[in-house]
């Protein structure tokens, strides 16, 4: 194993952190999650996707008692993430019922025999289309190019929540002609 | 092998490797942008692979040869092991 197994020590530190009851469920998304599916590409963050205990006699949700569990574990807070085993994360609630649902169902894999939980590739698309930037745009088409989504799945999806008129845009933008 | 298949290779990795693919272009990424690129006709300039995985680069068998992860050059001790497992001389081992 490299020295530098960074992504595999901040794993286990999520997981830790899951069992000890800081977060409920997460599920990797973004560029790392993609990978799963995807080649992998270059990215310089991990984005995790979590649902976060609720607090009794609070309806606030704060990531505060992540930051502090992860300080107190040998993390470290740079801007918006914080590097637990040398690599940045970014923690995100969800924030709608899309990433809700993407959390719920995500994937169990492993990485170098520590299990984690990866968003599905449908959820991943249907994410990267609702957020809508150049990079996410990109990713798309990649799955698409590569045949790493079930198109029936994504479908789904999209029509559940409210995305089918937003993917008819893409496809008109993105993949008009490339159908038989 | 085309682009296309190259990607299909790449993505059918374990997760595992993939992983270990993106922390290498991680590390590398780190190193350019903590070093800049690097000017190979300024000598003060020039560094010599640290990695302690370094791997002879096959992306060239000409100079400057240079260690596959982080692109900088293999030093001297770097470049006779490097020889004596086959690269740059055109019988590398398999």
């Amino acid at each position: 194993m490299p020295d530098n197994w960074w992504v595999k020590t901040t794993l286990e530190v999520i997981n830790k952190m899951q069992a000890d009851g800081v977060i409920g469920q997460y599920a990797i998304g973004g560029a790392v999650g993609a990978t799963l599916y995807l080649e992998p590409a270059a990215t310089l963050d991990v984005d995790i996707f979590v649902t976060l205990p609720a607090i009794a006699g609070s309806s606030l949700l704060t990531l505060a008692p992540i930051y502090d569990y992860l300080r107190q574990h040998g993390g470290t807070v740079q801007h918006e993430h914080i590097i637990v085993g040398g690599w940045p994360i970014q923690f995100l609630p969800p924030g709608n019922d899309l990433e809700r649902e993407a959390i719920a169902e995500a994937v169990e894999t492993s990485v170098q025999g520590v299990p984690v939980r990866v968003m599905t590739a449908h959820h991943l698309v249907a994410i990267a289309l609702r957020t809508g930037r150049a990079k996410d745009n990109a990713r798309i088409l990649q799955f698409i190019e590569q045949d790493a989504v079930d198109r029936g799945k994504l479908k789904n999806v999209l029509v559940r929540h409210g995305l089918t008129q937003r993917w008819q845009d893409f496809e008109r933008r993105y993949l008009e002609g490339t159908r038989g | 092998m085309g682009n296309l298949e190259m990607r299909k290779q790449l993505a059918s990795l374990s997760f595992t490797e993939k992983i270990e693919i993106l922390e290498k272009l991680r590390d590398r990424s780190l190193a350019f942008g903590s070093a800049g690129f690097r000017d190979r006709n300024n000598d003060k300039q020039k560094s010599y692979c640290s990695c302690e995985d370094w791997e002879p680069c096959g992306c060239g068998n000409q100079p400057p040869y240079h260690c596959m992860w982080c692109c900088r050059e293999l030093n001297s001790e770097q470049l006779d092991i490097a020889r004596a497992r086959g690269f740059y001389s055109g019988k590398r081992e398999k």
